[in-house]
């Protein structure tokens, strides 16, 4: 299978603390050295907790941040040393989901407005009719009726707005996604909608996933890989089933410990 | 078991310009003396509106419409409102959720806890009070308890304001302590102390505790009762053991089903469908009939009232009974 995306010694280091002449003494080391790699059509889980990096790592593989060091290499292009007007065209085929659709959708906005909005960045040429058609297709996609697009989306709940987020990315046609925690702001009944709808696109379309999360009941039901990550690197990666049977690192092990199960 | 707080038919609005949003309709339940109780829910289902009418913490545009809180053989919600401070902190303190948000950033940490020590012991001595919140700090196995005395709590990290927060509502020995999602804003690692300093400390000072939560696995850890709240009311009650195994409600089953499970990867969830009805839009009939699997018409007019199904047992449902398990 086709490797869509490679990350090799990826680093991203956020300076503190200044030393004499100005220059940086002291660095958070929000990425350290990550290096790891994509099939198309799979997920690959990115599993640790607040602050280890997980997020930054997302974002500076999307070139949402400047990596420092390493190479990024998606669809067999090293995209870390493109210009910003070089990457625009690769931006369409790498999207994210964001954690909290309370915050990530505009309120102004209607849905429509929402989710047409990378169209019309990406495609000037396209017709308004065009548009609109790609615009309901990718609402119908996320299982939302076309009836929804001249609303805001305050009049929407949780895993509705989360639908719509989805629909925004998924109207560009990308083939990667990063879920950023798509699903722990929504409430236990509707995660397995959520989970049930990107699962599906996923076969359908044949997309790939970064899947971020703490969940790691989840994790262990859609990912084929996984990395725990921990102060900006990546301590164990593999098999889902393989990391989750039998932990090699100690710090997996004390996760996979402190996630309450139901002892049924 | 004796009980210790008894509540009953507990009702909590919030009256806003144009429309009144039943937060708690109709809650009721018993709490025996050292049991922990869970409640668990998702968002929005009114758990913390019914911690907080507990104690009466509501503030307006809320009010507690009806029911009854009977401590210690006295109604909370009809005495004078001048007890109510000797009884907060004292004998029914509260975690929240939120340790930084809860804690003052301007003082230090020692005074914190020691403010509440004060109010209820006014003839304690400064020194009295010094040694009585290094103990407390102990007790809760902070990391270097001399110096978090005069620390201030961004000095902390989220787990150590938290073991600070629970020592300040451990500081008067408390009969009932009330735990609002007391590990949400931590860590898994971190929760997983949190939870065992719990257990812990339930040994040794033999309170009762109300655990709010929206993770049924974690409540499991801890819970001897689980009340499962939907849409501002309790549907289900029962021992842990009978809501995790032998489990009647249509909410609690479809919870349930709806996990992912070992062995069943990149399977298709059992999701529930719908989403939860909005406070103020709740339906006619039985809250969960627009969602529910079972639910038949006569479930669409009628309003289902907490039946006691078998011992210990209690159910919101017109539908499903004991037969219905099998």
């Amino acid at each position: 299978m086709e490797k869509i995306l490679k990350v090799e010694e990826l680093k991203k280091y956020y300076p503190v603390k200044k030393g004499v002449f100005g220059r940086a003494a002291e660095f958070i080391k929000a990425v350290d050295g990550v290096s790891f790699s994509l099939l198309r059509g799979q997920t690959l889980g990115l599993v640790g907790e607040s602050g280890c990096g997980k997020s930054t790592l997302a974002r500076t593989i999307l070139r949402l941040i400047d990596s420092d060091s390493g190479k990024i290499i998606f669809k067999g292009r090293d995209i870390t040393a493109l210009s910003h007007r070089e990457i625009k065209s690769t931006r369409k085929d790498m999207q994210i989901i964001f954690q909290d659709p309370f915050n990530s959708l505009d309120p102004r906005f209607t849905v429509f407005g929402i989710v047409s909005e990378g169209l019309r960045n990406f495609s000037q040429k396209k017709s308004k009719k065009e548009i609109y058609q790609k615009v309901a297709k990718a609402l119908e996609d996320v299982g939302l009726p076309r009836e929804l697009l001249s609303r805001y989306p305050h009049e929407f709940s949780g895993g509705q707005r989360q639908r719509i987020s989805i629909a925004r990315a998924l109207v560009l046609e990308p083939e990667l996604l990063v879920l950023d925690e798509p699903v722990s702001s929504l409430d236990v009944s509707i995660q397995a909608q959520v989970i049930n709808l990107l699962v599906d696109l996923q076969k359908k379309k044949n997309l790939s996933y970064i899947f971020i999360a703490h969940d790691l009941g989840i994790v262990r039901h859609i990912c084929d890989q996984v990395c725990v990550m921990k102060d900006g690197k990546i301590v164990e990666s593999g098999k889902t089933e393989a990391v989750f049977q039998s932990p090699g690192h100690p710090y997996t092990r004390t996760l996979l410990d402190s996630a309450p199960a139901l002892p049924l | 078991m004796e009980n210790i707080l008894q509540v009953r038919n507990l009702h909590t609005y919030f009256y806003l310009e144009n429309s009144v949003v039943k937060a708690v309709e109709g809650v009721s339940f018993d709490l025996g003396k050292g049991e922990v109780l869970g409640l668990v829910g998702e968002s929005g289902c009114g758990k913390s509106v019914t911690a907080y009418s507990l104690i009466k913490l509501i503030d307006k545009p809320g009010r507690i419409k009806k029911g009854e809180v009977i401590f210690k053989g006295k109604d909370l919600l009809k005495i004078n409102e001048k007890f109510l401070p000797k009884i907060r902190g004292k004998d029914i303190s509260i975690i929240f959720q939120e340790p930084h948000a809860a804690l003052s950033p301007v003082y230090t940490v020692g005074y914190q806890i020691e403010e509440t020590i004060r109010a209820h012991n006014r003839n304690m001595g400064g020194k009295q009070l010094k040694e009585k919140v290094l103990e407390l700090l102990v007790k809760v196995e902070i990391k270097d308890p001399y110096a978090k005395i005069k620390s201030y709590p961004h000095n902390l990290s989220g787990g150590e304001a938290q073991r600070v927060m629970i020592a300040q509502s451990l500081s008067c020995q408390p009969q009932i302590v009330i735990a609002d999602e007391p590990t949400t804003a931590l860590d898994v690692t971190i929760q997983a102390k949190v939870i065992g300093l719990f257990k812990k400390l339930k040994e040794e000072e033999n309170f009762s505790l109300i655990f709010i939560t929206h993770d049924l696995a974690l409540c499991a850890q801890l819970a001897d009762r689980i009340a499962v709240m939907y849409a501002g009311q309790i549907v289900e009650i029962a021992s842990l053991d009978k809501i995790i195994k032998e489990p009647l409600h249509p909410y609690t089953k479809a919870l349930f089903l709806s996990l992912p499970k070992k062995g069943k990867e990149k399977t298709k969830l059992q999701a529930i469908k719908g989403d939860v009805p909005e406070a103020d839009k709740k339906p006619k009939g039985c809250f969960f009939y627009p969602r529910c699997n079972l639910g038949k018409n006569s479930c669409r007019e009628n309003r289902p009232e907490l039946k006691e199904i078998e011992p210990g047992h209690w159910v919101r449902c017109l539908v499903c009974g004991i037969e219905g398990r099998r």
